[in-house]
């Protein structure tokens, strides 16, 4: 960001809260391919020291995913819903500011970083708590259900969520350079394997460690809601499970950090609803193509050389271990 | 023919030095750049030590194999690897191999494999060895 952007954005901040910055830093923050985070300290005439983070898209961002303005909407209702997020503060979609629409947030200490979370006992010293915390946490955002006024703008939720996502992929698929069989047949099973869906909920579409930011060893923060949409809630519940989201420790199936007894008792505890396995593992097969599909849209991208960097690059390999997978997760369904 | 050493060989011997002689030199926020970099040097160690016109024409075999055991119409011999696999994804999604799950199967799981053995050896062995 220029000194020129930084000066609009200054401006733009002492017009929007009718006092004038009489300090500001600002950093770049890291992560984010997608969207670009900047830690902005500031301080209007008159009052406190204020921590926030800036969001906005990166220069080239390709995925569609929420727009910021959108994002900005979801964490009010996720705040007014009791769902900890970070507190949606300013919201500016003039692009004469900073050349795309952006919003200010409050900024939260903590460690999002998975490998640690995993790692260490400190950070999370009462696992089981924690494991039923994301729980709760889901089922809290699950409680929030079309019709809703103020977010219209998601459209009408799908009949047929399954068969909504199965059909979003193969059209991935069709955009990739090379024909892959093997997801092919389990996009296939996933069609004929169907679950009835459930009442349409919010769903955050990125409910795993590495979106959740935790201090003193609770959550303190749910990030990352740019796949916010209307959903079937075990899609969240598959997609936190799944293999692929341990981080390295597979035994513990709730994302790496805690049983999967225990966040399935928090959920259950706070949604009033049982989880059924056999619906969450469908949605954990569905994890691992998703996840599969994002990797070699990744590899492909860099081979159209728009998105220079090594782990872009590499993660198209990592698409076999995610289909082989999703077979595993198949044949166990089919073995029950 | 090129002189030797190959260039997977090149690359091998490149990567240990990076692993055994940088990275230990480096600042802890290097690290993982030089852990993705030295992987990304095994896989095209890997990769350049394969045979894919062989890996073609096995794909090329056992995808006319399948169909025949499917009961499916041959599909045109003259098609290469890559024109047979995507003939095969259409026919998988539009459900022409639903009755034919098990053959099918068998040839997506060797196909999953032999892309593992290239891109992650290691998940290979550790499920062999797991049994």
């Amino acid at each position: 960001m220029d000194e020129a952007a930084r000066a609009r954005l200054i401006a733009w901040l002492a017009e929007a809260r009718g006092r004038s910055v009489v300090a500001a830093e600002m950093a770049r923050l890291a992560g984010g391919a997608i969207q670009e985070n900047w830690a902005l300290t500031l301080r209007f005439a008159g009052s406190e020291e204020e921590r926030l983070v800036l969001r906005r898209d990166a220069p080239a961002s390709i995925r569609s995913s929420r727009s910021r303005a959108e994002e900005f909407w979801v964490l009010e209702a996720m705040r007014a819903a009791s769902v900890p997020v970070p507190e949606p503060v300013a919201l500016c979609t003039d692009p004469a500011v900073l050349g795309g629409p952006f919003f200010l947030m409050r900024r939260i200490e903590g460690v999002a970083d998975p490998r640690r979370l995993v790692r260490d006992d400190r950070l999370i010293p009462d696992r089981p708590a924690f494991g039923a915390s994301l729980g709760t946490v889901l089922a809290r955002i699950h409680a929030t259900r079309p019709p809703r006024p103020d977010l219209g703008w998601l459209g009408p939720p799908p009949a047929d969520p399954a068969a909504f996502r199965i059909r979003t992929y193969r059209a991935a698929l069709d955009r990739l350079a090379t024909p892959q069989p093997a997801i092919e047949w389990v996009l296939r099973w996933l069609e004929r394997s169907r679950p009835e869906p459930h009442p349409p909920s919010l769903i955050h579409g990125d409910y795993r460690i590495g979106n959740i930011m935790v201090a003193d060893g609770k959550i303190a923060v749910v990030l990352d809601w740019e796949f916010a949409d209307w959903g079937d809630p075990d899609e969240d519940v598959g997609w936190l499970c799944a293999h692929c989201w341990r981080f390295g420790r597979p035994d513990r199936e709730a994302g790496g950090v805690a049983r999967r007894s225990d966040f399935y008792r928090g959920y259950e505890a706070a949604s009033g609803r049982a989880i059924a396995p056999h619906r969450t593992a469908y949605w954990e097969a569905m994890a691992a193509i998703r996840w599969a599909i994002i990797a070699l849209e990744q590899g492909g991208r860099h081979r159209a050389e728009q998105e220079p960097g090594l782990e872009a690059a590499l993660s198209g390999r990592m698409a076999p271990q995610l289909v082989e997978e999703a077979m595993a997760v198949i044949a166990a369904i089919e073995h029950a | 023919m090129r002189d030797g050493p190959s260039g997977a060989v090149l690359l091998e011997i490149a990567r240990a030095k990076l692993l055994e002689e940088i990275l230990p030199r480096l600042a802890n926020e290097q690290v993982y750049t030089a852990r993705m970099i030295a992987n990304a040097m095994a896989i095209a160690a890997r990769e350049l030590a394969s045979d894919p016109a062989a890996a073609g024409q096995e794909t090329r075999r056992r995808i006319a194999l399948l169909y025949r055991d499917a009961g499916l119409a041959a599909l045109p011999p003259d098609l290469d690897s890559e024109e047979m696999e995507r003939r095969l994804a259409a026919d998988i999604r539009a459900g022409r191999f639903d009755a034919a799950a098990q053959p099918l199967l068998a040839l997506l799981q060797w196909q999953v494999r032999a892309r593992l053995l290239l891109a992650n050896p290691k998940l290979v062995q550790g499920k062999q060895d797991a049994g």
